[in-house]
């Protein structure tokens, strides 16, 4: 009887010291020192992320600094968050390169697991059937190795179709881009232009969709006030909170950013004749005349 | 520059100034014509690379999408401007995609325009511009531009700058004549009173007037002619009473000559007839004396006073011939003359001299002939030689003689006592001795050097005295050879 009650209160002691159920993961977030107004960028994504896994420690890291393997051994975390490409560089050179998660970068799931900066496409298109519900398709131009929008199969069928063209280079993919606004896209159509697509040609373009009414898409905010109808965008506190779900996965992998925020050029808009409700308008978080 | 000479000084100022104006104002206005030219050029051709810059970036689109139809619109649309000739698209390979049409051609050697090129012709531009997309290369433009309205433009400008310089010019001209009369009226006065008062009209002043400063130069002018007109008078009286002096001194002269030529025909007449009655007389007597024992103390007597008698007529002769050079009425007689007998002569003439003095003659020379008058040659030979026999004790007498370029050389030296340097420059004087005291060694009245000098010019002749080596005396005579007159021995 002793025996069994001992033997009891011993699993008991051992299911409450597991450090499974009594402490918590911990986790480092790694950004680069800034003093610019990317500061406040940084600031937004901790912010999520520490809404998603509660406390977790910040570590500045100095650009060319070499001290950060001994600042991650003094913390020694369980993971580690790697905000930005230069900083997922200098972590995945210390012995902490297994336990990174990146974010707020442009990347493949070659090269690192994290949230990619490239916008899930299914949520694009959620959001897109929301706004403009008249739009049955959806031509994607981007060049090869610069890409911001990653194709996930959709899962309504009230989204519209999404196709993705890609040009190898940045002049096949104006040519890719003419092509299809001069000759293929009808007025029903919307085409995402390339982030990188240069002003001059971008002028050229949206002068040929204005002529034929063609809904121009894009992911740069910077191209909205060109003839573009609509920009969509990281929502940063929604980043970091998908990074801190990630981050408490088993094993995290590779995943496209879901929190999109939207623009509108209210100007085009009205010349496509396209109205919105307030409720709708009010998702815009960003409204150009 | 001459100006005319007929023009007055206010004319020439007026010219002079007139002309300075004009190249002034062409220099400047070419000067900015240059200046404005290159920039209004430089300006227009950078206005047009930009053109062109705007031309290439407009196609670029166009040539992208190989669009001709667009590319062909563009060129049209970009040529529509009447300085454009002619505006073309070439891709990367220089095929043309679109023109705007016209054949001019700029020749440029160049292909592949990967930078912007301007050619620059005489009538137009060629502006070249590359279109390019990040680091594509796709092709580029041409555009031709013409410089007719430019060259149009400045056309204007010149014309109306030569007008404007034309007018200001004039303008000039009449203030400046204006200004200029204020003085050159004066200085031209002032040149007309100096010109009639250096042609000796007197009584001559100006009369402008203007600010303190000219009048004060007028009179400063006026008081400067009369002490000159004053002054010319007083130098006038001086001269004029010089001239009454001078010719009563020349009377006086001419009367001196009358009696110095009456005492020389006295001298002549009543010193040298009863002189030579007394030597006529003394030879007589001398020659009457017996030979032999017991006379020889008469002979010794009659003989002494016979040469004193003859020394004496022979003072009188030189002094006459020193009156007949001074008086400048002794004409020489020249005549082919063979020197070497004629020195000879000289030389056999002081030989008794030479004995008494126990001294030796030694003769050097050609054989030669000059025209010359042989007395007066002789006259000057006989007395360097016996000068030098008479001032030299047991020494050696040299004579000779060359011809030397256009002159006949002679030169008498000796081995005497010789004539000291401070008084070489003298011994030419009439009645000059180195040692003129009463007690002195060597007789004679100081005529026998003047007389050689002289005669020595009226041969158109030099003589000059110096030491002979270290001791002694050296004389030497040039008389001028003229060629044609001179005989060269055989």
């Amino acid at each position: 009887m002793r025996k069994g009650i001992y033997k009891g209160l011993l699993f008991c002691f051992f299911i409450i010291s597991s450090p499974a159920n009594g402490k918590e993961p911990r986790i480092v977030i790694a950004y680069p020192a800034s003093e610019t107004s990317q500061a406040l960028t940084y600031t937004h994504v901790i912010d999520g992320i520490e809404k998603a896994v509660g406390h977790a420690e910040r570590l500045e890291v100095t650009e060319g600094a070499d001290t950060v393997q001994a600042q991650l051994d003094r913390l020694h975390p369980d993971k580690v968050i790697a905000l930005g490409k230069k900083v997922a560089g200098t972590i995945n050179k210390t012995s902490y390169l297994k336990l990174m998660l990146v974010g707020l970068a442009h990347f493949n799931p070659a090269e690192y697991n994290g949230v990619s900066l490239t916008l899930d496409s299914r949520s694009l298109g959620a959001q897109l059937s929301r706004f403009v519900p008249s739009v049955k398709r959806v031509f994607v131009v981007q060049q090869a190795g610069h890409q911001t929008i990653e194709s996930v199969p959709a899962i309504s069928g009230t989204q519209p179709t999404l196709e993705i063209r890609e040009g190898s280079d940045q002049l096949a993919t104006i040519r890719l881009l003419g092509h299809l606004v001069g000759e293929e896209a009808t007025a029903t159509d919307a085409v995402f232009i390339p982030a990188n697509l240069p002003i001059d040609i971008l002028y050229e373009v949206a002068k040929v969709a204005w002529d034929k009414k063609i809904m121009l898409l894009s992911t740069n905010l910077a191209q909205l006030d060109t003839g573009t109808l609509m920009g969509f965008y990281p929502d940063e506190l929604a980043l970091g909170e998908q990074l801190g779900q990630l981050v408490t996965k088993k094993n995290p992998g590779f995943e496209s950013i879901k929190g999109i925020n939207s623009a509108l050029n209210r100007k085009v808009a009205q010349y496509l004749s396209i109205d919105f409700d307030p409720a709708t308008l009010d998702l815009f978080t960003v409204k150009i005349k | 520059m001459n100006l005319p000479a007929h023009l007055n000084l206010r004319q020439r100022y007026n010219l002079t100034v007139f002309i300075a104006i004009a190249l002034a104002y062409c220099l400047l206005i070419s000067l900015l014509y240059k200046v404005i030219d290159n920039y209004a050029g430089d300006y227009t051709s950078h206005y047009w690379q930009d053109y062109t810059k705007t031309f290439s970036d407009s196609v670029k689109y166009s040539v992208i999408m190989r669009s001709t139809s667009v590319s062909e619109a563009l060129t049209h649309n970009f040529a529509s401007d009447k300085n454009v000739l002619k505006a073309s698209v070439y891709n990367s390979q220089d095929e043309l995609l679109a023109t705007s049409g016209g054949n001019l051609n700029c020749m440029a050697t160049q292909t592949g325009f990967t930078t912007s090129l301007v050619i620059d012709t005489h009538d137009y531009w060629c502006f070249y511009s590359p279109i390019t997309q990040a680091a594509n290369f796709l092709g580029h433009v041409e555009l031709i531009i013409s410089k007719a309205d430019l060259k149009a433009v400045f056309g204007q400008l010149l014309w109306a700058s030569g007008l404007i310089i034309l007018v200001f010019t004039v303008f000039i001209f009449f203030v400046v004549r204006h200004f200029s009369g204020l003085f050159t009226t004066t200085l031209v006065e002032m040149a007309t009173v100096l010109k009639d008062v250096s042609q000796g009209k007197r009584g001559r002043r100006v009369a402008f007037s203007g600010a303190a400063d000219i009048d004060m130069m007028r009179d400063v002018f006026n008081d400067m002619l009369t002490r000159i007109e004053l002054n010319e008078q007083a130098l006038e009286q001086r001269v004029a009473d010089r001239t009454s002096e001078l010719k009563i001194a020349l009377d006086n002269s001419q009367a001196g000559n009358v009696y110095k030529s009456q005492i020389m025909a006295m001298v002549s007449h009543e010193m040298k007839t009863p002189l030579h009655a007394v030597v006529a007389g003394l030879q007589l007597l001398y020659e009457q004396v017996p030979q032999g024992p017991g006379h020889e103390l008469n002979r010794e007597y009659h003989a002494k006073a016979l040469n004193r008698a003859n020394e004496l007529n022979s003072y009188i002769d030189n002094m006459l011939l020193h009156g007949k050079l001074e008086a400048d009425q002794f004409e020489v007689a020249p005549a082919l003359v063979a020197i070497k007998p004629l020195m000879q002569g000289c030389a056999d003439k002081v030989a008794p001299l030479q004995d008494r003095n126990r001294n030796r003659l030694t003769l050097s020379g050609q054989d030669i002939s000059v025209v010359c008058d042989a007395e007066v040659l002789r006259h000057i030979v006989n007395n360097l030689l016996s000068n030098a026999c008479k001032f030299t004790l047991e020494g050696d007498i040299t004579l000779s003689w060359w011809l030397e370029q256009a002159a006949l050389v002679i030169q008498v030296g000796d081995t005497g006592c010789g004539i000291p340097d401070e008084f070489r420059a003298r011994i030419f004087d009439a009645f000059w001795q180195v040692d003129m005291s009463l007690s002195r060694k060597y007789g004679g009245y100081g005529l026998g050097l003047a007389i050689v000098r002289q005669f020595v010019q009226q041969l158109n002749g030099d003589i000059t005295v110096g030491a002979n080596g270290g001791k002694g005396t050296l004389f030497t005579v040039k008389i001028p050879n003229s060629a044609g007159r001179l005989a060269h021995p055989p």
